[in-house]
């Protein structure tokens, strides 16, 4: 049963992001949906913005090529640095780990790898474990559905090449806009099938 | 605020709106109105219209002004100039300002702004239509906004005022009362603790009139509460049954 929470309202059951304790009662932090199984509760917010952490996939655009690195816009309130010797344009397409995260909260990214030939879309970054779903069930229907090369990154850009490029685009947003419903997955690959 | 009570503002036990001494205004909120905002609420509390928007977490500009501790929380509260029977001069003056920094301070008091370090949050309130209680309409609705916005907050806020008319204490002042009556104690409290994080006082009460009077707003701070969670909880609500 998946009800919506807002700020301060005291939860049934222990739950342990986007919530605070007070006297042993958790309340909920923020206004979002709120489902509970036998582990315990889970709230996935309304509405979010990204903050980076460190091992997190990305997709960034190079928005500052400076002397020795370069400034990457990763869709968060944070901008990014990238060290890299390679000599990066205005806004090429990257994607990249989130290497380390200082105590206020600017990363510093690596492992970059310059993305050509596709196209990025941005999503809700709240959405985005919805996308991937469980065990990489959603986006692995949507590649064999489509054909497509996908690259999902944490701050809510998705990366896509080849295939049927518009196909997967608005399956993603048809994910986004529906990502609270149960059975989405199966949903999702019947309405693949029948497009083919 | 006049000292001496001119006009006769209750009569047989009700108010000259019809309310009785502890009943507030009707009122209506509505979140998630503007599209290009990250938070948004339009509210109505009797003749008052506001809209509330929110903007952020963002990078703090100019940058002086980035903390590396916590964000800032930028509160603009501003009355439209045909907000009022005379056209307002338009732009900040000495009350809006008053109003914004200690509406700021109230709210951050929720906000979990140690989460953003070097950000700002701005909130902006413009009223639309002013009649009396503007600061508590405000308040409320950028409390709505910012729940609507996904910011991370402890709890939210709701508002109420309480005051004086024909030596009676009375809740949720409107324009005639307000300027007729004696007294006016706005107040925003934290619903579930009763704390208080904003209080006000124009006019004169005794200390028991105002200890009556801070019970009668917190009261009615709760009453407004439940209208803002039954106003976030029906717009998710329609969204999560695909309204």
């Amino acid at each position: 049963m998946k009800t919506i929470v807002v700020p301060g309202e005291k939860l049934s059951s222990e739950t342990r992001f986007n919530t605070y304790k007070d006297n042993g009662e958790t309340f909920s932090l923020v206004c979002g949906v709120f489902s509970e199984n036998d582990k315990g509760g889970k709230i996935v917010p309304i509405k979010e913005k990204y903050i980076p952490k460190i091992d997190d996939q990305i997709i960034g655009v190079v928005s500052e090529p400076k002397y020795g690195g370069a400034v990457i816009d990763i869709n968060s309130p944070y901008s990014a640095f990238l060290p890299t010797k390679r000599e990066y344009k205005h806004y090429e397409i990257i994607s990249a780990s989130v290497m380390e995260v200082d105590e206020t909260n600017n990363p510093k990214l690596g492992y970059e790898k310059l993305l050509t030939g596709g196209e990025v879309i941005s999503v809700a970054p709240e959405k985005i474990p919805r996308i991937i779903g469980k065990n990489n069930s959603m986006i692995d229907a949507i590649r064999n559905g489509t054909g497509c090369m996908i690259m999902v990154g944490r701050n809510g850009r998705i990366f896509i090449a080849n295939g049927d490029i518009e196909k997967a685009k608005q399956t993603i947003k048809r994910v986004e806009k529906e990502a609270h419903k149960s059975g989405l997955t199966d949903e999702i690959t019947k309405f693949l099938g029948e497009k083919q | 605020m006049s000292s001496n009570t001119d006009v006769q503002l209750i009569k047989n036990g009700k108010r000259l709106s019809g309310r009785k001494l502890e009943d507030l205004r009707e009122i209506k909120i509505q979140p998630g109105v503007l599209d290009n905002a990250d938070g948004s609420c339009y509210l109505e509390w009797g003749n008052n219209k506001v809209i509330a928007a929110v903007y952020g977490p963002k990078e703090a500009m100019p940058r002086h002004t980035q903390n590396p501790l916590k964000a800032v929380m930028n509160y603009k509260y501003n009355m439209a100039p045909f907000s009022v029977e005379d056209r307002k001069r338009p732009g900040p003056d000495r009350r809006s300002t008053e109003i914004s920094k200690i509406s700021g301070a109230a709210l951050s008091k929720v906000v979990l702004l140690e989460k953003f370090p070097n950000m700002q949050i701005d909130v902006f309130v413009d009223v639309l239509q002013a009649d009396a209680g503007t600061r508590c309409a405000a308040l409320s609705a950028a409390s709505v906004a910012l729940a609507d916005a996904g910011i991370p907050m402890t709890s939210l806020i709701a508002c109420c005022a309480a005051g004086k008319i024909d030596n009676k204490v009375v809740v949720d002042l409107d324009k005639p009362e307000d300027n007729h009556g004696q007294a006016d104690v706005p107040m925003a409290v934290i619903p579930r603790t009763e704390e208080i994080v904003l209080l006000q006082m124009d006019g004169h009460l005794t200390a028991d009139e105002f200890k009556t009077a801070m019970r009668m707003a917190i009261d009615g701070s709760k009453k407004v509460n439940e209208i803002q969670i039954q106003a976030l909880k029906e717009k998710y609500q329609g969204e999560l049954n695909g309204d």
